[in-house]
This record gives C-alpha cells, structure tokens and sequence, in this order.
C-alpha cells in the first residue's frame, strides 16, 4: 500500500494527496477521473474490480465519496476517498472506467444527493421516484420518522 | 391475396413484467422493450424491497442489528450473519474463539449447499422443469433446515451469529445428523444431476444463452458464481481467507463460457465443494468456548473497517464507519446481486424473451440484498 501513494504522488504531481490512518487515500475531487483510469489501466497490478462505491456524511460541511478497488490478479485492495462540500456535492462519475459504478453512483446519488458528472443516467434507484430529500443525510428527518432519545448507558 | 412478411408492419413493444411476477424471483421490475420476440433492451427497476437498513443501523447497538442483517439475503441468513460479525470483530479487534469458528464455518457452508439447492431448482422451474427439479432439491434443503432449527430454533433467519462467537453451543448428537446428512446428500446430488445436467432441452435452453465475457463481469463488478463461470478464479475464501478457511481443503471450481449452463454446473460444484468443507470441519470441531470475553455493551473506537466474505452469491461486504460509540456512524451493505443483476442489461439486448428468463434464474438474485 506504501508504494501506491508514492507511484501516485509521483504521476500526479500538481495534486494534493494524503493518507490517513486506516490506509485511505485522499485525492482531490477533480483529479478522480485521471487517478481511476492510471489506476486501472496503467498501474502495476492492474485495480480491475470496483468492490463497493459509498459516500458518508460527516457533519456539518463533508460528504465523504468512498471507493473500494481490488486487484484480481494482485490481490490487492486500495481505498480512495474524496472530500466534497455538503452545500453541493459533486464529482466525475466513473461509469466509463468500471461499468459497476453505474448503479453505485445512482445509489449515492438518491441516498445523499451527490451529482456525479457525466453519469449516463442519474435517477433514483432505491426510493420512489417521488421521495424529496436525500434520507441517509444526517440532517434528514420526516414525520413519520421516531427515534427515541438515547437512554443513559451504565458501564456493565 | 397472400401477405407477404415484409407487408406485415411492426413496432416496438413496451411489456412490464413485475413487480409480482413467478419469474422475477422477487419484487423486481423489468421494462421490456419488445420487437416481436427479441429483447430490444430492458430497463431494471428495483426499490420495492427497500427497507433503509443502512439507515437503521445508525439507531442501533452493534449487537441490536444482526437480526436485521438475516433478511438482506433471507435464502443465505447466516452468510449475512457472518459478513456483519466478521466486520465488527474487526473493528474492534475481537478474535472468536476457534470451536466458534468450526461452528461458524459448518453452518454457513451448509448455507451455501441449501442457497445453491434453492437456486439450480428454480432455474430449473423457469426453464420448464416445472416441479420435478425444483422439489428434489427442497427436499434435500429440508433436511439442512431441520439441522439449523436443532442448532439455533429457526429454519430462515437464524440470529445465530454474535460478535465474538456464536449464541448457541452444537446439541448432543450434531455431528452424527450431519455426517448422516452428507453422506444421504451425495448420492441425491448425482441423482438431481442425473435429471437434469445432460437433460436435452435443458441443454437447448441454457447452452450459450447469456455468455457473459470475463472483462465485462469485472468492469460490472460481478461476483461468485457467476464470475466465476466466465473465467475468472476469485473467491473471497481462498483470495483473502478469514476465520479459519485456509485449513480447510477444497477446490474452486471455475469454467469457461459463462453462458447460463455453466453458472448452472458452477453452483453443482460448488455444493460437492462445500461438502468436503463440512467433512473436515466436523471432523477436526475442538472442544472450548464459543464466545469471546466481550463487554456486554459493545462500544467502538473511532475508525472504519470494510470487510469481505464469499457469500453463496458472490462477494458480500460490510463497510462500517465509527465514530467510538454504540452505534456504527455509517454501515453500507455492499449486496452482491445489486452488481450481478446490473449486467442484465448487457446480456438482454438481442435474445428471445424466454431467453430472457432463463439469463435471470441463471443469475441467482435475491431482492432482499438488492433493495436492503
């Protein structure tokens, strides 16, 4: 995992890209598309599957787009995430790159309202097509919606 | 006067199977643009299952949510089980136990051989076979049914599995019901192969109908079976091997045209595949606990854990997002027949509707882990 961030840092040299903790690497939202395809085509061991495609929402002003990518033939995973402003999130859809991303963007798209640029075909998939609001935000809330006050926990 | 074809005018046909429909295997929606007999191109409509899982899970305790994660894929209850404890264990660095993972690994095979039973019987169904094929597999999946209702009192959603281990201790005698089964098992396989692998218009209804190319399943992100009848050898238990697969012996079986015959015979084998598995399991079950020393309420550090494992129908991940309380902060649940089915649309253009058909049952979805 060490030498996929230092092979990036190198062909993307203009871009600012850090590693977390856990692993991740962040990239700049505008550079997804260049990373994606270097990733897939050009790397050493080529990143052929897209495993999971998310987006998380950090409070009050991120939404974390999240990709998972695996090698097939070099049993490798890499995760790359990407930071975008909550007001109005957008990014380039990859559904040129991995095929997959087609469905998972959609998903992301009708759960937290992220626009993926260039997406073929970016509708609801999940919820009905006349539900407003994007439900997995935090922020989110509806009528019909309970949750009960988080009760005082005891350490056992 | 005679009419002849080409005087005869045509246009496109717009039918809607679904979403109640005996074929879809669920609530799904197809939008079929029809000309004549042959599939134009068909928009995939799914939603009617959704249930906001991933939603849910932010409102509730680690422990809370493992009974929600037996209705994703309600035919493979505890491979779901598994993926979701697997997740958190990692998480939190928790290691169960090593009898818990024998359990574990007895069961969720043994999940595998009635999900794949389930699976080539309805294939069979659509195809034609109405009743014959379908029954003979339900009947041995009964037996299987009636070992997880001594193990843990359900026979569909099992709530078996906890973080740390696994609730319920093997009764007296499970070893002996399930060498009895296996070995009742074997021959009943050859039999329903007997019926229907060589069966002549099975052979015309599946033999190069939906050829799917090795490149075109990975960019479509498909997995299991289905991947691994194109071609490709990816399987999460011998790729990334967890809880104690890799000392097991057992073979993945992998072939080459992709059409819907050979994710039909992919799935046969992989059913004398997970018996092998069973065998060694039982055999070598240690004795010890079958929980890990956790705290009753389970509280998380701060992080995030994405964690992978070969469900009966393809690669089935939990990514999980904490914030260090009782609660995950986010959980996705990456289904794997929300990436197989996306290549019905590739696979459909160009084929008869019967055809059509017949490329979904081979595709072996279940709406429970599409719509979540």
């Amino acid at each position: 995992m060490a030498n996929i961030i230092e092979e990036l840092k190198n062909k993307f040299s203009g871009a600012v890209l850090e590693q977390d903790a856990a692993g991740a690497i962040f990239v700049p939202a505008d550079k997804i598309k260049d990373i994606f395809s270097f990733l897939k085509l050009s790397y050493g061991p080529q990143f052929d599957y897209l495993s999971s495609l998310t987006a998380v929402d950090h409070l009050p002003d991120i939404i974390e787009v999240v990709y998972h990518l695996y090698s097939v033939k070099g049993n490798t995973t890499v995760v790359i995430k990407t930071k975008l402003n909550r007001e109005a999130p957008a990014v380039a859809s990859i559904t040129e790159i991995y095929k997959g991303a087609d469905w998972f963007e959609r998903e992301v798209y009708d759960l937290f309202g992220v626009d993926f640029t260039g997406h073929p075909d970016l509708r609801r998939i999940l919820t009905p097509e006349d539900c407003e609001g994007y439900p997995l935000r935090k922020d989110y809330s509806h009528p019909r919606i309970m949750i009960k006050p988080k009760a005082e926990v005891k350490n056992i | 006067m005679a009419i002849e074809l080409q005087d005869i005018k045509t246009e496109e046909f717009l039918v809607n199977f679904g979403p109640q429909h005996p074929s879809t295997h669920g609530v799904l929606r197809l939008l079929v643009k029809l000309d004549g007999e042959v599939v134009n191109d068909v928009d995939i409509v799914i939603g009617y299952l959704h249930r906001s899982m991933e939603r849910i899970a932010e409102n509730r305790t680690f422990t809370q949510f493992i009974p929600y994660t037996d209705r994703l894929d309600y035919l493979a209850s505890m491979s779901n089980n598994f993926g979701y404890v697997l997740a958190v264990e990692s998480l939190l660095g928790i290691k169960a136990p090593e009898r818990a993972e024998y359990l574990r690994i007895i069961t969720v095979e043994l999940n595998r051989i009635a999900s794949h039973l389930f699976a080539v019987g309805t294939f069979a169904q659509d195809l034609g076979a109405f009743a014959t094929p379908l029954f003979y597999g339900l009947r041995e999946r009964e037996w299987i049914l009636d070992i997880f209702e001594s193990i843990c009192g359900a026979r569909l959603t099992y709530n078996y599995m906890r973080i740390g281990g696994v609730s319920q201790d093997a009764p007296d005698g499970f070893a002996d019901s399930i060498v009895k089964f296996l070995n009742y098992f074997r021959p009943k396989l050859d039999d329903f192969e007997k019926l229907v692998t060589e069966n002549p218009i099975f052979l015309i209804r599946s033999k190069d109908i939906g050829i799917l190319p090795p490149d075109l399943a990975l960019s479509y992100s498909v997995s299991g079976p289905n991947l691994r009848a194109s071609g490709v050898k990816y399987d999460v238990r011998k790729a990334i091997p967890y809880s104690g697969y890799e000392k097991f012996d057992f073979d993945v079986p992998v072939r080459e045209r992709g059409d819907c015959w050979d994710r039909y015979k992919v799935r046969i084998e992989e059913m004398r595949q997970s018996v092998r598995i069973i065998e060694q399991a039982i055999r070598g079950l240690p004795a010890g606990d079958i929980m890990a020393k956790v705290p009753k309420m389970l509280k998380s550090p701060a992080g995030e854990a994405y964690h992978r494992i070969e469900s009966p129908r393809g690669e089935l991940g939990f990514y999980i997002v904490s914030k260090g309380d009782f609660n995950p902060y986010r959980l996705k649940i990456r289904g794997p027949s929300f990436s197989n089915i996306a290549v019905l649309k590739e696979l459909a253009r160009g084929v008869k509707i019967a055809d059509l058909i017949a490329i979904l049952g081979s595709l072996d979805i279940v709406l429970g882990e599409i719509d979540r």
